[in-house]
């Protein structure tokens, strides 16, 4: 596109712009250098002025050097573990007026505290004359500039999650601090630092008005060569300052792009040709077998009721799935495991025997795999492995070993010093289960684990998956809302919804005798038909009358819906699954439907068939045969098949 | 419980700097402006004394007038240089936010050097017209001072704001006829408004705080920072002192909090 006059005129404006703020800084430099101002550069050049400055006002310049790095330092020390604290505070409402409150002093004038300080403290002689007075200043001036940069950067990485995989991983408290708080924060610290730098060198307001005779400051001392109106002796005072300060405030540009590492990760192209599913390698199991016992847990946050009270066994060695939709309570029941909730009074965790309702989650010894992974950003591949074993005080050689095997059990052994960041979804999914397992674990907990894959890979990941955690032999328990998840991954399917369990049972027994209709509806692409069941008959929309009789014709154990414990006559939901239900020629009492839309699937024709106000069915033709959308069909249904619950159910 | 206590120990060391060389000195200020027989009266007084007043005045006007300047000349740099690629824009960006961390009295000397006896401006201004151009210890001077710190703030905060439009919604406005600059003012600028109000908010509070830019250009006006020192140092006037900082610290807080609420009223 070719840059017309709006660019070049603004353009020339920014130009003048910049030369207005630049001009002034080349003529100090250039002023500094020469010999005469007044005469100009043809005076030729010299370093007698700076050599001057250094020599009269250089103990300003190491003070100010000095107190700088004083502040910098009690800026980190509080500020630090300040900003945590307020983060971790979130969005608690004395939190945030603590927040509103630290930024005060930037919006006081320096003169006005200076003020305040004088009258409040000026008192204390020693205080008054020491540099500690002139420190005290600088902190309260600079200190918000490190709390807000830290901040910035912990609220946002997921901090809470990190700091829970670390825990699931043997890390207390301080431990969680120290190795992944600090040093994710890290560039909020760098950027922080630099900035409370700059203004500590820089502040002049507060130190004239602090100042006494031995502690003046570069700021100071540069009023005092201004007010003098010694041109030269001015500039190259302020060359000296400049060089301070503009090599950080260049380093303080970089920041930005430095975060954005930290902060965005490379997205790898995932695709199933761009890693193929390989079949884990076998291992003994990787430690004692542990049962899973949860009795009379609930949950309540606040007022809300997370979680009604439940038992729940999960034997020893078998994969449990807890499935729902999502905010049914199945995460909540996995951190309850987990320890990184407790379960109201009265509520107990057993694990392999044993009441560890009150032990911390670092010292349950469980292996949890996050739903987005928590990698911590800041670790290599093999240092997040190797994290959980650190903590423990494994010694360098064992731990070394371990990973290695994690690694390769998991083949990644040939990526053990990429950063997180350089992963794919599925790879990163592997070092995920790779740093749950390495410490051992008496039971592992997946968390959505396939939820962060695209579709594609999904089926080959969970595959893959199955066979790893057979071969594993550990007692798992997953949580997914995917019901084809769960059915292939799980020896026990745990159905939850609104907080409450609604059945448990093995995959087939979820799948053919669903308890409720919620079970039902959710599993198995079932349609649902809202329909009346009467003395003799069952009305379905569509003017399908269905004799009694004729829904009593089930195989035995398939108890629910025989007549013997059909519902109460009334308002009944019926199910049936796609194929349960055929195109047949329309005669009275059979439903009648018009077909929307005819999908060719290959192996089969799916029907979508409209049947009344808000009902849509799925049907399956037999493949080679199809129906025009817009033609009238009556359906066949199965009566033997038909699930009905009434509407308590 | 365990959890509480940790987060306390966290908040205590950075709180107790906090309250004791900022709560309490600047709190403390109040009963020292009252520390005189007229008590509240004070404040009365001096705001009908004509020169805190017009110090106020003066004060309040100038920084008004340099934020608006500030906002006008470094939006349109900003903008620009966030909209456009070219060769140097890094450079130039450069240029733009280096004065961001100068104090005040390197502002005043940046001003002596632009626009005093031996100012580029005058020597300029000699060659062109025969005569020099001397401002630097006028109203204009800390004018200029004052636009000089200005400038960084505003490009800074709005080229942050301008990388976060979308640039779909100026196409968009493309697409349906807008010229480029019809496009802008109906899109890109409401859009910019926040943060067109939080840093001339900003510039204000720091053009009525500033006091070195002032003191080392010792202009004839007298900024209220400036009489705030004079008050103290030269008379020893602590309580008119005091009192003068109360008002300052009222103005600027007065101004921050509005320019906090103001923009997400109009944005919601």
């Amino acid at each position: 596109m070719k840059k017309g006059a709006f660019f070049w005129g603004q353009l020339g404006f920014t130009l003048v712009c910049s030369c207005f703020l630049l001009a002034p800084v080349v003529q100090t430099a250039l002023t500094a250098l020469t010999v005469d101002a007044f005469r100009g550069l043809s005076s030729g050049f010299t370093l007698k002025w700076l050599h001057k400055v250094l020599a009269t006002y250089g103990d300003t310049i190491f003070r100010s050097f000095y107190l700088a790095l004083a502040t910098l330092v009690v800026c980190v020390l509080v500020g630090l573990p300040f900003a945590y604290a307020l983060v971790k505070a979130g969005k608690a409402r004395w939190a945030s007026f603590i927040e509103e409150s630290l930024v005060l002093p930037l919006s006081v004038p320096g003169i006005a505290i200076g003020l305040g300080i004088l009258l409040t403290w000026g008192g204390l002689t020693w205080f008054r004359h020491s540099w500690l007075f002139l420190l005290a200043g600088h902190c309260i001036f600079c200190l918000p500039f490190m709390v807000r940069s830290v901040a910035a950067v912990l609220r946002v990485v997921p901090l809470p999650l990190y700091e829970e995989a670390a825990a699931t991983l043997g890390a207390d408290a301080f431990g969680r601090f120290r190795r992944i708080v600090v040093p994710i924060a890290g560039p909020g610290i760098l950027s922080g630092a630099l900035q409370v730098f700059t203004l500590s060198i820089g502040e002049f307001n507060l130190s004239w008005m602090l100042q006494t005779p031995f502690t003046r400051t570069l700021p100071v001392g540069l009023a005092d060569t201004y007010a003098s109106m010694r041109i030269e002796i001015g500039s190259a005072y302020t060359l000296i300052f400049l060089l301070l300060i503009v090599p950080v405030l260049t380093l303080m540009r970089k920041i930005p792009s430095l975060m954005a590492r930290m902060t965005h990760r490379v997205e790898a192209p995932d695709t199933l040709a761009a890693h193929p599913p390989v079949v884990m390698k076998y291992r003994e199991p990787a430690s004692d077998l542990v049962s899973i016992t949860l009795e009379n847990c609930s949950k309540t946050f606040g007022r809300t009721r997370v979680l009604h009270s439940f038992s729940l066994h999960m034997p020893k060695g078998r994969k449990v799935v807890l499935l729902g939709p999502s905010g049914c309570g199945k995460t909540t029941t996995l951190r309850l495991i987990a320890g990184l909730e407790s379960p109201d009074p009265g509520g107990k965790v057993l694990l392999g025997g044993k009441d560890v309702t009150r032990v911390p989650v670092e010292k349950r010894r469980v292996g949890m795999m996050f739903q987005q992974y928590a990698l911590f950003p800041h670790m290599s591949v093999a240092e997040n492995v190797a994290y959980g074993l650190r903590v423990r005080g494994t010694p360098p050689g064992e731990t070394a070993k371990t990973v290695d095997d994690m690694l390769e059990m998991v083949r990644m052994r040939h990526l053990s010093e990429r950063g997180v960041g350089e992963l794919s979804g599925g790879q990163r999914q592997r070092v995920a289960l790779a740093r749950a397992l390495a410490v051992k674990p008496g039971v592992l907990l997946l968390d959505e684990p396939l939820a962060s894959l695209d579709a594609i890979l999904r089926v080959g990941v969970r595959e893959e998956l199955d066979r790893f955690l057979t071969s594993l032999g550990i007692t798992t328990v997953l949580v997914t809302h995917d019901q084809d998840e769960a059915m292939s991954v799980g020896d026990l399917i745990v159905v939850m919804k609104d907080d409450r369990i609604e059945q448990i049972g093995s995959p087939r027994k979820i799948y053919h005798e669903p308890a409720t209709a919620f079970v039902a509806g959710f599993v198995g692409g079932s349609n649902r038909l809202e329909g009346i069941l009467e003395e003799d008959a069952l009305r379905l929309p569509g003017g399908a009358v269905i004799p009694v009789a004729s829904l009593s014709g089930r195989k035995p154990g398939a108890g629910i819906s025989s007549v013997s414990s059909l519902p109460p006559r009334g308002k009944v939901s019926v199910f049936f699954r796609p194929k349960q239900a055929q195109a047949a020629p329309l005669v009275p009492g059979r439903m009648r439907g018009t077909v929307v839309s005819a999908h060719f699937l290959g192996e089969k024709t799916r029907l979508v068939v409209w049947i009344a106000e808000e009902t849509l069915i799925k049907m399956e033709l037999p493949p080679g045969e199809t129906i025009p959308p817009g033609r009238e069909i009556g359906v066949k249904l199965m009566p033997e098949s038909l699930l009905l619950f009434g509407e308590s159910g | 419980m365990r959890k509480k206590l940790l987060l306390v120990c966290f908040l205590v060391p950075a709180l107790s700097v906090f309250v004791a060389f900022f709560v309490l000195p600047v709190a403390l200020l109040v009963p020292r402006s009252l520390d005189t027989p007229a008590g509240w009266a004070i404040y009365t007084q001096a705001l009908s004394n004509p020169r805190y007043w017009s110090s106020l005045v003066a004060t309040v006007l100038l920084s008004l007038a340099v934020s608006f300047a500030a906002l006008v000349i470094g939006g349109t740099a900003a903008i620009f240089l966030e909209r456009n690629a070219f060769p140097g824009r890094d450079f130039l960006v450069g240029m733009l936010v280096l004065p961001l961390s100068f104090p005040g009295v390197v502002v005043g000397f940046m001003v002596i050097l632009l626009a005093g006896r031996q100012g580029i401006v005058g020597l300029a201004a000699k060659a062109i017209f025969g005569s020099r151009l001397v401002f630097a210890y006028s109203v204009a001077g800390l004018f200029v001072g004052y636009l000089y710190f200005s400038i960084p703030r505003v490009v800074t905060t709005v080229m942050a704001a301008v990388s976060k439009l979308e640039t779909a919604r100026e196409e968009a406005a493309r697409t349906l006829g807008a010229s480029p600059f019809r496009s802008f003012v109906d899109v890109t600028l409401p859009a910019l408004v926040p943060a067109l109000v939080s840093t001339g908010a900003i510039c204000f509070a720091t053009s009525i705080g500033a006091f070195g830019t002032a003191f080392t250009l010792a202009t004839e006006i007298n900024v209220l920072p400036i009489v705030i020192y004079t008050e103290f140092t030269l008379f020893a006037n602590f309580a008119t002192a005091a009192m003068l900082s109360v008002v300052l610290g009222c103005v600027t807080w007065l101004i921050l909090f509005l320019a906090k609420f103001l923009p997400g009223f109009q944005v919601s």
